[in-house]
């Protein structure tokens, strides 16, 4: 029980018409791994984070979230997430500390997550701004509160798009500490981001994906020994350069 | 010789933009019209013409212009509409400037009268276009052909360059003061007026006022606007043309002489403004999400599965906003309204009758006018589907959640009113008991209908260009609910009738109209779950 992995994605395909989004997908993320997701524009990285959390039902394969089947018992599996979409839409009207209250009760998060919400509140330097409407934040501070939020019930599996998207520089790496000490906690994360450096300095595992296939899949010790001294950034143009005709 | 006057007026850059946006615009008409949906709402619009239009176009006395009474009436009324935009709206959004143009122009080689100047152009032709295309409208109100045409190319831009320049004038802190005190001014002179005319009689007022110099030479350009209505010859109709568009041309001059002054920053906050309000009905919001929040505190519901922790959420929002108590006060003005006048119009009408009247149409605006308005339901989450389906919650008690608050704002509401109308006409009470049993399916009814026909056809709600399409789409999804809406009605009303018909009871026709009514809630509860399950935001929701 203890080396079952915490995602365990097989054969995942979706297409919306003739489009191919995603196609024959697979990999697995064990507890403690952080798994960047890198690929172009358009290489279906947020198509596969949204089969992942259970909005979009794929058209082939499986996902299990903690070894649940995520379109089998889709309430269960996102027991165990948490989905911070790119540019996060927060409820206007409601306060950030609402917000908190909304996931606790969402999540069913046992008594006392009071204390552990002003935590994390203070952490993200968001404490003076408890009772502000989300509808008058900054995009960072928006940022913050999905990060927040994501992080008060304690999930298995964290998935992060984009993650650092308008945060200052203070808070970018009070976010890359957190994501350290929720993998030394045993979370999964997976992180979709376009910044090399982040995935550098954050990620264990690597999935390179192009036009919705897996390029390169495998942990980023690997990737980095295959590379003989270039950057991660070089393997990310090889991995990424379209298919030349013959 | 037309290139140098053109430059003199403005920069070529600016000629070149205002050429290319025009070709913009009909481009993107032409690509709608040759969608199936715009084919068929251009189709719809020439039968429109056809049917109903041109044979008013051709018969002045099928005409909906009262003459004499527009004459004398007229002037007055659109002076007062136009004190009235100009002392209302007073921000940079008057000056009409979008965000694209603020951020791309003012920082811009061009000077502030140089930007106003292709305001001015970019509105003459937007004037011109659009007048074009209201001018059959127009000529329907219009006792000549040509008055109505001509009364929507320069009343309009009248309208429009006055409320411009006010607000170019009153710019800044001190000047505010003074055009506040101004507006204080009218008031007062408007408040003696109106001893006056309690002393003359109305029809005396106004005739004094025409015939007095100074008020007569104040009413001229309104006076002309409706002149154009109302005249029944050519030249009249050129007459009243000429006046009109000596005003237009001095206000042009006028504006374009304040133009010189610092007004950028006025108008980049506005362009600001006016790009939140358009970005907010993007997202799906109806009246009910724009404007200010207040800080209510509403405590949390228990979860139930999810359900009360959805309602809750809903619940904040609703709550939170003023439009909601806005929209509410309105359909109890409007209902109150109709129990006031309505008897007096009809003559000899029962306290009954006004009363079952009054609960008849607080069902129908309480009830599916509300929610329709307020939007306050999955229509204003159409940016929020991803967070909203990553919950750990059933999509039944999803869907039911996000209703549930408006199903029991609007049941509260027509309770209210029934339970008024029953008070102040005993005789009225039967009905009231029916209505009440029944609101609580109907209301639920119609807001699980609704939202599962947006999640099944969601619309987004465009701006600019493209904002025709996405009206004429969400008419079609309205007026499909409202179908919906009618045959539960009737179905309710069968079984209501027939139970009252077989017991003579209140209670038991209250029942039976209710079941039909929640039978139909559940099936659109359960369809909304079940396409809620399968919604995929990234392909079904128009991006």
């Amino acid at each position: 029980m203890q080396d079952q992995p915490i995602v365990d994605v097989v054969g995942l395909g979706k297409r919306y018409g003739s489009t191919v989004a995603v196609d024959d997908l697979a990999f697995t993320l064990g507890p403690g791994r952080v798994l960047a997701m890198v690929g172009p524009n358009g290489a279906g990285k947020t198509t596969t984070l949204r089969a992942l959390a259970g909005i979009v039902r794929p058209d082939a394969g499986q996902v299990r979230i903690a070894g649940i089947d995520v379109w089998a018992d889709p309430v269960a599996a996102k027991r165990r997430l948490a989905w911070v979409p790119h540019e996060a839409q927060l409820f206007d009207a409601l306060t950030i500390w609402e917000h908190l209250a909304f996931v606790a009760s969402a999540w069913a998060v046992p008594a006392g997550w009071e204390a552990r919400g002003r935590t994390l509140l203070e952490r993200f330097e968001l404490q003076g701004k408890a009772t502000a409407a989300c509808g008058s934040l900054s995009l960072g501070m928006r940022q913050k509160v999905s990060l927040v939020m994501a992080a008060l019930h304690q999930p298995t599996l964290f998935m992060l798009d984009e993650p650092m998207t308008g945060l200052d520089p203070r808070a970018i790496r009070t976010c890359k500490d957190w994501i350290r000490e929720e993998a030394a906690r045993g979370a999964g994360l997976i992180l979709s981001s376009h910044l090399l450096s982040v995935v550098d300095d954050l990620c264990t595992d690597l999935l390179v994906l192009v036009e919705g296939r897996v390029r390169f899949f495998g942990p980023l010790e690997e990737a980095r020994r295959a590379l003989q001294g270039e950057k991660l950034e070089d393997l990310f143009f090889r991995a990424t350069e379209p298919a030349r005709p013959p | 010789m037309i290139a140098r006057v053109g430059l003199a007026w403005m920069p070529a850059g600016l000629w070149s933009l205002v050429g290319l946006r025009v070709r913009a615009a009909g481009r993107d008409a032409a690509e709608r019209l040759r969608t199936p949906s715009g084919a068929l709402a251009g189709v719809a619009t020439l039968l429109f013409f056809a049917v109903w239009l041109v044979p008013r176009l051709l018969l002045p006395d099928l005409r909906m212009v009262d003459s004499s009474w527009l004459a004398q009436v007229g002037p007055l009324g659109l002076l007062l509409v136009w004190f009235g935009q100009i002392a209302v709206r007073g921000g940079g959004e008057v000056l009409g400037f979008q965000a694209a143009e603020a951020d791309q122009l003012f920082g811009g080689p061009f000077s502030p009268s140089e930007l106003l100047r292709y305001k001015v152009t970019l509105l003459v032709v937007a004037w011109v276009l659009g007048g074009l295309m209201l001018s059959p409208m127009a000529a329907f109100y219009a006792r000549h052909p040509l008055g109505g045409p001509a009364a929507t190319l320069l009343v309009l831009p009248f309208l429009q360059m006055s409320a411009m320049l006010a607000t170019l004038l009153r710019r800044g802190g001190r000047r505010r003061t003074w055009w506040r005190a101004a507006y204080g001014a009218v008031l007062v002179v408007l408040g003696l007026a109106a001893l006056r005319v309690r002393a003359w009689g109305a029809d005396a007022w106004i005739d004094a006022l025409q015939a007095h110099p100074v008020a007569g030479a104040l009413l001229l350009p309104f006076r002309a606007g409706i002149g154009l209505l109302v005249a029944d010859q050519g030249g009249e109709v050129l007459q009243w043309a000429g006046v009109m568009l000596a005003t237009d041309a001095l206000l042009v001059v006028l504006l374009v002489r304040a133009g010189r002054g610092a007004w950028l920053e006025l108008a980049a906050e506005g362009a600001q403004h006016v790009q939140a309000a358009l970005q907010q009905v993007r997202r799906g919001g109806g009246v009910g999400t724009l404007g200010e929040v207040w800080t209510v505190g509403v405590p949390m519901l228990p979860r139930w599965r999810g359900l009360g922790t959805v309602a809750w959420r809903r619940l904040v929002e609703i709550v939170r906003r003023p439009a909601t108590f806005v929209t509410l006060g309105g359909v109890v003005a409007l209902v109150v309204v109709i129990g006031v006048l309505f008897p007096s119009a009809v003559g000899g009408m029962s306290r009954t009758a006004t009363a079952r009247g009054m609960m008849a149409s607080a069902v129908a605006w309480g009830t599916v006018l509300v929610p329709g308005v307020l939007r306050l339901d999955f229509r204003a989450d159409l940016d929020r589907l991803d967070p909203l389906l990553a919950l750990p919650i059933r999509p039944s008690a999803l869907f039911l959640g996000q209703i549930l608050p408006m199903v029991v704002l609007v049941t509260g509401l027509c309770w209210t009113i029934f339970a008024g109308a029953a008070l102040w006409a005993p005789g009225a009470a039967p009905l009231a008991l029916v209505l009440g049993l029944a609101e609580p399916g109907f209301a639920l009814a119609v807001l699980a209908v609704e939202n599962a026909l947006f999640l099944f056809f969601p619309v987004r709600m465009e701006g600019g260009e493209a904002a025709l399409q996405s009206v004429g789409r969400n008419l079609a999804v309205t007026f499909g609910g409202w179908t919906i809406h009618g045959g539960l009605v009737v179905m309710a009303a069968t079984t209501g009738g027939l139970g009252w018909l077989v017991t003579s009871s209140a209670l038991v026709a209250g029942l039976a109209a209710l079941l039909p009514l929640l039978g139909g809630a559940v099936l659109a509860v359960a369809l909304g779950a079940a396409r809620l399950a399968r919604l995929d935001p990234s392909a079904d929701v128009p991006r």
